[in-house]
């Protein structure tokens, strides 16, 4: 009855205006609508990470590390009074569906930039794909030197990358050990293969002379064969170029055949499979420390407790790498216009900046300047070689 | 007198409702206008005559190659005015001369003087973005990173039925042979075979003769096709089959020494040119001899030989010379002299991506624009 009541009330309202009025009001309606692109008022940025598969573990832990910065600066009003929306996408560290990712990500889902990429394959796709369409990318796992050293213009890496890595090693090698006659083990994938290669040229710089260069395939369990290659080399140290899991078995196997000499590699060596799977062998080991806490003060102290906080587990260094990417992204949104070539523009002119994980910048090709620091295992724990004598 | 006033009312409230009904159309007009850049229909792509008749290059001293210490062999020429476009991923004119731009937003088309642009906005091309351009002699391809299109008989672009059967639907380059089309995919290479379906190349069908998929830049000359991938170069004998190994021929990026992506391949009838980003390479084995005694040997030419920049984006062989685009503007290299290309009158964009010819005409698709030069005016 109340209903019938209003209705007739709401018709009679209705009657009050002629055609014109009638009709005006909901093409206002729609064009306002329409014109203000309501739907989409939030800034999307694509994020492309093996979340399943190999590099499955760094994936996640760099994706709760731009989680939790998305959180920081949405509770903050977000970008200009915008929220901020990630797309995560898992491209199963597959280079293929890296490139239908990506693709489907700058033509349809419209995001202002992409961040993401761990190995060299996909990275490199998500790169040229990038390039092509003129959409700013940062990665900030990827560390194969030929990402920013290719003549491009909208992508940035804010991790130390292996040329720095191998520089650093080298030059700790030579001083540290004296070590004049490295051997080096790598994989024969883009990172390995590519990595070595970039040492061999690095070590000359250092008075080093590699004295054997031995690859494998990935996917191979023994390593007995290429150590005895090595060791029949005589060799004063050993450099590990691959990944965690293969790196821990060479480190056993390596000691077991009672090899003394030190034993050093890039990042791969900083990460917890490597430590959890080599164990007591990971003792001494020499790694370069791409998240360092101490050089982060208030700030790192700040995410530290936070992701603990949040997800009730200790923050490494993908998670913090993942929460400076964002931040960074977030720096040139608010220094300009939300598109891609004013974000492209304001990562360019980031030289400088203080994060989670200490000073920052980029070069005119977009890397890191950051240097590499060099870490001891003690204890499963990584020690920066400057503070070893509090250790 | 109180219905006049009632009619006179209901005539005002007429009008102030159509009035809003206006400004909310003009409104969405302006805004419309504004998302979409209007097609620039009937541009002037003529170069100005003035500069025309006075073109005489200026050409100071042409250095050689090995020569470092001469900083200035500039020759000035005019340049046409731009055709504003999205950024220009590849440029192709067909035997009819209308010259074709693939682009980020779709397909622009230079016909004499009028300019149409194709794209997914407007409904007149199937995707958003064009990739690559190949003209078998009877119809235009356009490759995209979402498939493959064809252009009709009525002047529309639709999706080729073939694409399904391409190995990907990420196409990174086309070309022809004069008669048969190739496409570099993301999942391997392949060709259209007289069946009307592609034949697919790829690492386990040449087994491992072609060693990588990711096909980003792909060229025929005489019976040879060559592949440019995340792996170095691949070259293949296409008289013989493409499953024995035996008839392909490799350059590995490392052991060569080349940075990667290869960007363009030229062929200046007897020696492979490659533009990377850290200069252009040479392939001292000439084209009759990779049979018989194939070295992968690159001789590299850069900056410090006295290129503008070390990231070259294309090449083309054309009328003896080899023209150069890069980020720092225009070069060629002619007789073992690099002479660089700067605009005596007419705005240039620096930053080219790809190159054509047809005639005397060099045309440069840039990252806003087409433009070209007359490049009698050089010599």
């Amino acid at each position: 009855m109340i209903l019938k009541h209003y209705y007739f009330r709401f018709v009679n309202f209705l009657k009050g205006f002629d055609v014109y009025q009638l009709l005006a009001l909901p093409v206002l309606l729609v064009v306002l609508l329409a014109s203000t692109e309501f739907k989409n008022t939030d800034i999307k940025i694509g994020v492309i990470l093996p979340l399943s598969g190999a590099n499955a573990l760094r994936a996640t832990s760099h994706c709760n590390g731009l989680r939790l910065a998305l959180k920081h600066i949405n509770a903050q009003g977000g970008v200009n009074g915008r929220k901020l929306r990630l797309e995560i996408i898992d491209n199963q560290g597959s280079p293929d569906l890296s490139a239908e990712i990506v693709r489907d990500l700058i033509y349809e889902t419209n995001v202002v930039s992409l961040i993401g990429g761990i190995s060299p394959a996909a990275t490199r796709v998500i790169q040229n794909m990038a390039e092509k369409a003129q959409v700013p990318f940062l990665t900030a796992l990827c560390t194969h030197f030929e990402v920013t050293d290719c003549g491009s213009r909208f992508t940035f890496r804010s991790i130390t990358d292996d040329k720095r890595q191998s520089e650093a090693l080298a030059e700790f090698s030579a001083r540290r050990f004296k070590s004049r006659k490295p051997a080096l083990i790598y994989d024969s994938n883009l990172y390995g293969a590519d990595s070595a290669q970039k040492y061999i040229e690095t070590s000359i710089k250092f008075g080093q002379q590699v004295c054997a260069a031995v690859s494998y395939r990935p996917g191979s369990l023994n390593f007995r064969r290429q150590l005895q290659v090595i060791f029949a080399s005589n060799p004063d140290s050993m450099i590990i170029l691959t990944s965690p899991e293969d790196a821990a078995v060479i480190t056993r196997h390596a000691r077991e055949a009672r090899f003394s000499h030190p034993i050093l590699g890039g990042n791969q060596l900083a990460s917890p499979e490597f430590t959890n799977l080599a164990g007591v062998y990971s003792e001494s080991v020499i790694t370069t420390l791409p998240f360092n806490a101490r050089l982060g003060g208030q700030r790192a102290d700040y995410f530290l407790s936070e992701y603990f906080d949040t997800y009730a587990q200790q923050a490494d260094s993908d998670s913090a790498l993942g929460y400076e990417a964002l931040m960074l992204n977030i720096l040139a949104l608010r220094a300009g216009e939300v598109s891609r070539l004013s974000v492209r523009n304001s990562l360019a002119q980031l030289h400088g900046w203080e994060s989670v994980a200490g000073s920052g910048g980029f070069d005119n090709s977009g890397n890191q300047v950051r240097p590499a620091e060099i870490a001891i295992i003690k204890e499963r724990q990584k020690i920066p070689v400057n503070l070893e004598a509090l250790f | 007198m109180t219905e006049k006033a009632q009619t006179n009312g209901k005539n005002t409230g007429n009008a102030f409702w159509l009035t809003v009904l206006l400004v909310a159309l003009v409104f969405y007009v302006i805004n419309e206008s504004k998302t979409h850049s209007p097609p620039p229909q009937d541009q002037s792509i003529s170069q100005n005559q003035s500069d025309t008749t006075a073109a005489v290059a200026m050409d100071l001293a042409p250095r050689r190659i090995s020569d470092t210490r001469d900083p200035s062999a500039t020759l000035k020429v005019p340049f046409s005015n731009p055709i504003k476009t999205s950024a220009v991923n590849d440029l192709l004119v067909d035997p009819s001369g209308t010259v074709w731009a693939a682009t980020e937003a779709g397909i622009t088309s230079v016909q004499n003087d009028k300019v149409t642009h194709y794209s997914l906005v407007d409904g007149t091309f199937p995707f958003p973005q064009a990739e690559c351009l190949a003209h078998d002699g009877k119809q235009l391809w356009v490759g995209t990173l979402f498939g493959l299109c064809q252009k009709t008989q009525n002047n529309r672009f639709v999706r080729a039925d073939v694409s399904e059967s391409l190995p990907s639907q990420i196409i990174w380059d086309l070309t022809t042979d004069g008669t048969t089309l190739w496409a570099g995919t993301q999942k391997g290479a392949a060709f259209l075979n007289k069946e009307g379906a592609f034949t697919t190349i790829d690492e386990k069908s040449s087994n491992s003769g072609l060693r990588q998929n990711w096909c980003k830049q792909i060229f025929r000359m005489g019976s040879w096709f060559v592949a440019a991938h995340d792996k170095g170069i691949s070259l293949w004998n296409t008289s013989f089959p493409a499953a024995n190994p035996e008839w392909w021929k490799n350059i590995d990026h490392a052991r060569a020494g080349f940075t990667r992506p290869v960007s363009d391949i030229a062929f200046d009838g007897k020696y492979l040119w490659l533009s990377t980003p850290h200069g252009v390479l040479h392939l001292t084995t000439p084209v009759d001899r990779f049979f018989s005694d194939f070295v992968p040997n690159l001789v590299s030419y850069s900056r410090i030989h006295g290129l503008p920049a070390d990231c070259i984006s294309s090449i083309i062989s054309h009328k003896d010379s080899l023209w150069l685009a890069t980020e720092e503007g225009l070069a060629r290299i002619n007789k073992e002299l690099i002479q660089l290309i700067s605009p005596e009158s007419g705005n240039f964009a620096r930053r080219i991506r790809k190159l054509a010819s047809s005639g005397d005409l060099l045309w440069l698709g840039t990252d806003n624009g087409i433009q070209f030069i007359n490049t009698a005016m050089v010599d």
